[in-house]
This record gives C-alpha cells, structure tokens and sequence, in this order.
C-alpha cells in the first residue's frame, strides 16, 4: 500500500513564493501588497459492501495576490501556483491590470503587523497542536481499514438495511502568508475524519438514514470506528415510525449538532461583512442583551488542537482568545478583519479568515458557549412537554431580520422521556427572541468541529404540523 | 489539443499498468474573472486561473481518482501510477485491459459560445456591474421606495477541457459561463426586504445584448422583488392551496425530485425511487425532463464530463416513473444506459451523475386562470434556499417572493414562509399545469458531495392541493 504522495509540508518553501510575489508587485509599484500560498495533500478511503469502493487523493500548489493600487483592489488566484519568475510576472500583471478597474475605496488596506520574525510565528504555530506527525503519515491502508471497518459494524446492527457513505480521511496542509507591511509566516496542520452513514428502511417507499462522523486534528483524538457506525446506526434505527404532530408551541431541545447550526448563524451575523453590509439581525446589538445571564460566547483561536486554532490571522494579525457575549449576557463587539473594520470606523480583531486563493473576510476560529450544566439527558428529564430536535432542513435565520423557519425532524419529549420519533414538521420563530429565551444550556460541549457547541433549550418555539 | 497525444496514451498506459477495466484522463484549462459592486464600490475584481489533470481507475466496483494541478510530465505520470494502484484483495492483478489507440471523436454542438468572455475587454465586463447598480437605484425610486443596499456581481468562466480514455475515446471541448447577480434591499418602515434578478448562460457575452437580459433588466427585476415584498405579512401556518409561479419554481422539482433519480443514490438504494421504474410517482399532468442539449442554457453541455454526448432523458412520463441520470460508472453496475450526465466541478473531482436543465413539461390550463380558481392559497414566485432528504424524499424550501391568493386574486405579500413536504407525495397532488413552461435565467448551481455544478431548472404554473406551509403568522 502507498503512501500519501510527496511530502508537501515545507512551510519555508511557501513562505519563500509568497514573499518572492509581494517582491515582484511592489516592483511593479503595488506599494501594498499581500501572497497567499497554499499547499495540501489529501486521502479519501469510501468502502461498500465489504470492499474499498473509491480512493480519492489530491494534491495541491495554489497562491493568490491581492493588491492595492491608489486604493483599487485588485485579486489574482492561480490554482498551479507560479514555479518560475516569469509566472510570477504574470500573475502580478493580472492583478495590477484588475485594479485599475475598481473603485478607489478608503477601506482597502493592508495593514500594519506586530514585529515579529517568521521563526517566532512557526514557534508560536507549533505550540498550537495542530500538526500530528503520525496523521501526517497516514496511508490509504490506515483509510480502508477504518472505511471497512465501520461498513462491516454498522451493517451488523439488526434492522438496518444498507448505508449511504461511509468514509475514511485525512489532510495535511500549510498556509503561507507574506505582506507588504513585513510580515512573513506560514502555519501547517494536520486533520482526520471518520463518517458513517446508517440506512435504515421505514415503511414501504421510506428510508431513514442517519450519519456518525468524528474529525480532529490527530489520530489520537479520532472516535474509534465502532462509536462511529454504533452511533449512526443506534440513531438511524431509533428514526423508525417517526410521524408529524398537530401545530402547538412548546420547549423546544436541540441537541450539540443542532446547536452548532443555530449558533453558526448568529456568529455569521457578528461578522464584521454582515454588519458593515447592514444584513446582521444584531446590527444594533453591542452592548445590549443577547442571551440569559450566566452564559458565556467564547471565541479562542489559541485553543490547543483546535481545528481553527492560528496564532495570525489571514493579514498577519496576532490572534487572542475573546469574550464575544460576557456572563451578563451582552453582545461585546463584532468580528472584524481589516477591510470591515475599515468601513465600520474599528480596528481588527484579527478574525481575518483566508484560504490560499481567497480574500479575507471575518470570521470566527475555535468558538464555545460556556457556563452550562448536565448534558442533553438532563435536560430531556427536565422537559414536561416538548421536541427535541435532531435533524433540520432548509437555511438558518434570515441574516438582515433573524426570522427563522425551518423543516425539523427529532423526538416528541413527554413527561422527560423520549416518547416517539417525530418528522415533517417546521419550527419557526426569531433567532434575536430565541436566543433571549434560552433556559437551559448543557455542559456537554461537541468538540468535533471549531464551533463547539452544547445542547440547549429554548422556552417556547412555534411548531407547525398537521 | 491540451495535451500531448503521446503524453495522454502513457499516462492510460500507466494507470492501467496494473490492472483495471478502465482508465480516463481529463485534462482542464479554466480562466475565470469576477467583479464586486457593493454601495456603488467597485470593490473586488479579481481573475483566476486553473490548469489540472485528474485520472481515474475504474475496476469492478472500485474507483480510484488523483489529480495534480503541477502539469509536468513526471507530475502526471505519478498521478497515473497513483490511479493505478487499484485495491483488489490487497495484491497486484494483471493488465486485463489493453487501451485502444486514441481517436478524436466529433461532438454535438448545444453549447457552444458565440463570445467566449475570454475575448471581451475586462473593462466591458465591468462595466455590466456598474450598469446594474446605477439602474438598480433609478428602479427603486421609481418604485418610491428607500434603498439600503445595492449588490452587483459578475463572474465568467472560460475553459477548454479534454477527456481520453481507455476505450480509444479523445474528446475536447470549449465551454464558458457567464453569470450576472443584482441584489436590491431596499426599507420597509425599519424592517429591509430583497430581491434579486440576474443570470446568465454559456451563449458568451452576447447573452446581456438581449434587452431582456441586459444589466438593466435585471436591476429592474431585483428592484421590483425588493419593493413588492414592502408591507408584507407573516405567512399563515398549516396545509393548504400552492401555487407555484413558472420558471424558477423549477427548483423545487431539482431538488425534491431530481436528486432521487440520480443513479448512484439508485444503485446505492438510497433513493426512495430505487427500484421503483414502471411505477406511478406523480400525478398523471406530471412530465419530467432533463435535457442537456438545451441551446446555450445554463445546464447544457455539448458533452458531459466522461466525454459522452448529452441526451433529452424523460424521467417521468405521466406521472410513471420511467429512468435515472447516469454516469459511466453507475450505468455499468446498473447494466443501464448512459444518458450522458456524468459531471464533475473540475478536474478535483471524480464525475457523479448529475442534472443538467430539469424542468417539468408544460400542461394546457391558462396560469391566470389557475390563479383565478383558487379561494384560498399561497402564491410562489421565487424561491431561496432549499434542501432535500434524497431517502424520504422531505424537503424544506424558502419562499423568497410570496403572495396570498384570496378570492382568485393575489392579495398581500408574505413573508417567512416555507414549504415542507415530500417530493412524490407533493408531485401527486398537482391538479393543474400551466402552458407557460420557462427555464430560470441562469442563477443555479447544484451542490453534491461538495462538488458544485451550473445547472437549469424549469416549470410551467402549477397548482397543488395540500402542501405544508410553515410561518409565523
């Protein structure tokens, strides 16, 4: 079996084209400037019906320049990234002659960095975690094993009848990033992913199918393969005879997942984009009550393997762990990047978010909501009467209003016991008013993306049925 | 030709060096150029450019797919070597296939550009975000309405792609695709509403001289969206009466029909429609088609990604369920016909059986008499976001652009509404169908496995009887 092809971790490298780019554009009198050089390698292992049915590998060399002439924009990507100077030339010469085009605006900017040498940024890097050098290694044995593995366990469950995707990966990247204000560094890390999906038949012309995964940055964090499939499985089985019930208002549960979906769009409308846009329900929201008293928002991207932990953000910034709603319940400020805190009259926040051929744009890293108690069993037995939501459909809240109107699938919750498994029903109301009417927060945070979540409950959430 | 012919029978040689019933190269060669237009600001311009290989093994059941985006001849060569590593039984098998000498091979032409956008000036095309945005603000005061924000963008796609494989097949191709986006929020007593017009086609850059396609009308029609939906009410909860208005309502059969009758969620049988051809799924008014050989349309293609000829595939006839979308690979195991939808978002991907332009056949009813015979009912115009659960066929779609249907008439706007419901269930309860079959202007992009493919969607007027509406009022 083979390895991963050709080691492409060389941060020095990367580091190395994207200042040879920032050089080659303030030649050409892009006084400011910033590269952006990526490199990845990645494996996908999927099996079905006891053998390996798909091997996915990739390999990748990207770099992007933006740059800023008499305050024009202008943006080149290139997805084989420039091997030789006169590549380089090239794609200098594409964004200079784009930002001629644009609009001179005040809010472009590169902006200016800490003094800090690139060894110093690969130092505070690697004290992030989030290189594992045996993830680092992992082959397509490593993959098939674990791919075949979870089919096998999954498919022994008694009842479920097929499986949809079941898959096995791993990626290892850097990120380089060089500046026209000095800076220069470059970060790598490391992830696995396992997935399984459980098919289960209900009824006639009905399936139900339900999907477990784990993701972290190493191996040794990774769920083993048998919690994977027993989870989706154990969760496709329990779908079975689910039914609607007749429109009500009533405490509505949502599990980790469900919490992460909801608080993903209440993050996206504190980003600076949003709010500079005037499209955030929270416009108008710093310094006012966001949610109950006692709770926590969290944003840390210095969080130890994190799977958005950076020491810099996408324009060099030094990041720092941040209080974005404190234990009062108020909202403490807006996540911004350069060009948003421009157009809002604000500094960074060093939220800048950038893959290697993309513009920043603000975004969280490693988000929590903390100060909960008990876990989502502990607070099904605390609910009379109620849903307990698993599944949803369709987008989130509106950004601009916050209204929210949703397909749920989940369980119907009677006397604090799951009573029957319930679908085709929409849950509706307004992101601002629910979050104001969270009455129960667990403690049992989902650490399997950056935005780790706990189950929740809010007080009162109309149900629309049959 | 994109690549070598010498260059491309070695690297079929090598994936196939140890084994396999199939190896294919695809070879592709994209320029893109984007503009953003936010408050007036011409904020983004932006270009790129992407140039890979990506070479697949097929053996049995297995696929095995590398790609590079370094295109020296060692890098493509250890790509192929990479493909060929088929897993069977953890040993090395014999070369049971020998490839064919290539040969090119003719292809329709459905899709061909009449401009490429390539060949147009950037400051022509920029300049269609600046149109857009000044006729963007003169619609909305024409309307009396107070403007929040105006959002332009352009972005255009110009590529070459080359499929050879080893059955001796060599087919190249020059596709593009240009999209124009106009999003108006304008103010409703503190509360903002938006609309949104645009689209666009592979025709070139000529598509925006039509006057009905021009920048123009498109601010017009975001502009009109935004100011209609002022004054619009909570939409009402519960079962009852949907119309769907014709063109891009089309999305909601994409998604709650076409996306089961993909072949691999058949094969997989996790298509509530596996198994089920010769059977009735809709009502007997209910004629779906997909059709890649549209002329110029957003979804159309002169081949697909495997370098088959597109094809008109009726995948409902009457409401009986009569075939799947197939790509290479599920045809095979499915010993069923290739219809030529095997897609793929770029030479990073593997191609998937996708949909193309999916759109259900017009009926004979007037639309504004399918109006007129409803008491009481929901309007749709335009839709936002949906999604759909392939298994049980449930899906969730946002209305974007709804009125109440009251007496025979469409009353009041509505806002927060969604509708929930079930794609074969939903297509069994349609009573009436329109004569005015449209496909959408060219603004959607199907996701699947995280690989994003332009396509058309389509329908006539069409009433349904018992849909679930979820709101707030």
């Amino acid at each position: 079996m083979s390895r991963v092809p050709a080691l492409v971790d060389d941060r020095t490298a990367a580091e190395g084209l994207a200042q040879a780019l920032v050089d080659a554009a303030r030649r050409t009198g892009a006084a400011a400037c910033d590269a952006t050089v990526g490199t990845s390698a990645s494996l996908t292992v999927t099996a079905r019906d006891g053998t390996v049915e798909e091997i996915g590998r990739s390999q990748s060399r990207a770099a992007a320049l933006r740059v800023i002439v008499d305050g024009r924009l202008g943006f080149a990507t290139a997805s084989d990234a420039p091997t030789t100077p006169a590549e380089v030339d090239e794609l200098v010469a594409t964004a200079v002659g784009l930002a001629r085009l644009a609009t001179a605006s005040p809010h472009n900017v590169v902006l200016p960095v800490v003094a800090r040498s690139t060894d110093e940024w690969r130092a505070a890097g690697d004290a992030l975690d989030t290189w594992d050098e045996l993830t680092a290694h992992l082959d397509a044995s490593w993959a098939s094993a674990q791919a075949l593995a979870m089919e096998r366990i999954v498919r022994g469950h008694d009842g479920v009848t097929g499986v949809r995707d079941v898959s096995a990966s791993c990626r290892r990247g850097v990120f380089a990033l060089a500046t026209s204000t000095g800076f220069v560094g470059a970060l790598r890390g490391t992830s696995a992913a396992l997935s399984c999906s459980a098919v289960v038949q209900d009824g006639p012309h009905k399936l139900q199918v339900e999907t477990g995964w784990g993701a972290a940055r190493a191996l040794g964090r990774l769920p083993k393969p048998a919690e994977v499939a027993d989870d989706a499985a154990r969760r496709a089985l329990a779908r079975r005879g689910a039914r609607r019930v007749s429109s009500t208002e009533v405490p509505v549960i949502l599990d980790p997942s469900m919490s992460r979906a909801f608080f993903a769009g209440v993050l996206a409308v504190i980003g600076g984009e949003a709010v500079a846009r005037r499209q955030s329900f929270l416009q108008d929201a710093v310094g006012r009550h966001v949610l109950p008293p006692g709770h926590t928002l969290i944003d840390d991207p210095l969080l130890p393997s994190g799977l958005a932990s950076k020491p810099f953000d996408g324009e060099g910034q030094p990041t720092q762990r941040r209080v974005l709603v404190d234990d009062a319940g108020r909202l403490t400020g807006f996540l911004l990047d350069g060009r948003s805190a421009a157009r809002l009259g604000a500094q960074s926040t060093g939220h800048a978010s950038r893959g290697a051929t993309s513009l920043p744009s603000p975004a969280p890293t490693n988000t929590t909501l903390l100060g909960g108690r008990g876990d989502l069993a502990s607070i099904i037995a605390s609910t009379k009467r109620g849903l307990l939501v698993t599944r949803a459909l369709g987008r989130g809240a509106d950004p601009t209003t916050g209204d929210l109107s949703r397909g749920v699938a989940g369980f119907w919750v009677e006397d604090g016991a799951l009573a029957f498994p319930v679908e085709g029903i929409t849950m509706a109301g307004n992101a601002r008013q629910l979050l104001l009417s969270l009455d129960r927060v667990g403690a049992d945070v989902d650490e399997r993306s950056a935005l780790r979540m706990p189950s929740v409950r809010f007080a009162a959430v109309a149900l629309g049925g049959s | 030709m994109l690549l070598d012919p010498g260059l491309l029978s070695r690297l079929i040689g090598r994936a196939l060096a140890r084994g396999g019933d199939f190896a294919e190269v695809y070879v592709q060669r994209r320029k893109s150029v984007g503009f953003a237009l936010d408050d007036g600001v011409l904020r983004d311009a932006s270009a790129g450019r992407d140039f890979g290989v990506g070479v697949r093994v097929i053996r049995g059941a297995a696929v095995t797919y590398a790609w590079s985006d370094d295109t020296s001849d060692a890098a493509l060569l250890a790509a192929a070597d990479v493909a060929g590593r088929v897993v069977h039984d953890g040993a090395d098998g014999q070369a049971v296939v020998i490839a064919r000498p290539l040969s090119l091979r003719e292809r329709a032409s459905h899709a061909d550009p009449s401009r490429p956008p390539g060949e147009i000036s950037l400051e022509r095309r920029a300049a269609l975000v600046r149109r857009a945005d000044e006729a963007a603000r003169a619609a909305v005061v024409d309307h009396g309405a107070r403007l929040v924000q105006v959002a332009c963008a352009y972005a255009d796609v110009d590529e070459e792609i080359l499929v050879a494989n080893s059955e001796g097949l060599v087919v190249s191709d020059r596709r593009a695709l240009c999209r124009l986006s106009v999003e108006v929020v304008v103010d409703d007593d503190g509360q903002r509403r938006s609309g949104s017009g645009g689209g666009g086609s592979r025709v070139g850059f000529d598509h925006y001289d039509d006057p009905a396609r021009s920048p123009e009308a498109a601010a017009r029609e975001a502009a009109r969206m935004a100011c209609a939906q002022r004054g619009a009410r909570p939409a009402p909860r519960g079962d009852g009466v949907v119309v769907l208005g014709p063109a891009s309502s089309g999305v909601l059969l994409h998604e709650a029909v076409g996306h089961g009758l993909e072949a691999d969620f058949i094969r997989k049988q996790t298509s509530l429609f596996a198994g089920r051809v010769g059977e009735k799924v809709a009502s007997e008014l209910c004629t779906v088609l997909d059709d890649g050989t549209l002329p110029g349309q957003r979804g159309s293609l002169n081949v697909d990604d495997e370098g088959q000829g597109t094809g008109r595939t009726v995948l409902i006839d009457r409401g009986v369920l009569t075939g799947f979308l197939t790509d290479r690979h599920n045809a095979a195991l499915l010993a069923a016909a290739r219809t030529g939808n095997g897609r793929r978002q770029s030479f990073r991907h593997p191609p998937l059986p996708r949909m193309t332009n999916t759109f259900l056949q017009k009926g004979t009813d007037d639309p504004d008499d399918i109006v007129r015979g409803v008491r009481s009912g929901l309007y749709c115009r335009a839709f936002g976001g949906g999604q759909v659960d392939i298994a049980n066929g449930s899906f969730v779609f946002e209305v974007k652009e709804g009125y109440l249907i009251e007496d025979g008439h469409l009353t009041a706007p509505v806002k927060g509404a969604t509708l929930v419901g079930n794609g074969p269930e939903t297509l069994s309860r349609v009573t009436r169908v329109g004569h005015d079959a449209a496909l959408d202007p060219g603004v959607y992009t199907c996701g699947k496995e995280g690989q994003s493919v332009p396509v058309g969607v389509g329908l006539p007027t069409v009433r349904i009887d018992g849909i679930t509406v979820g709101g707030t009022g």
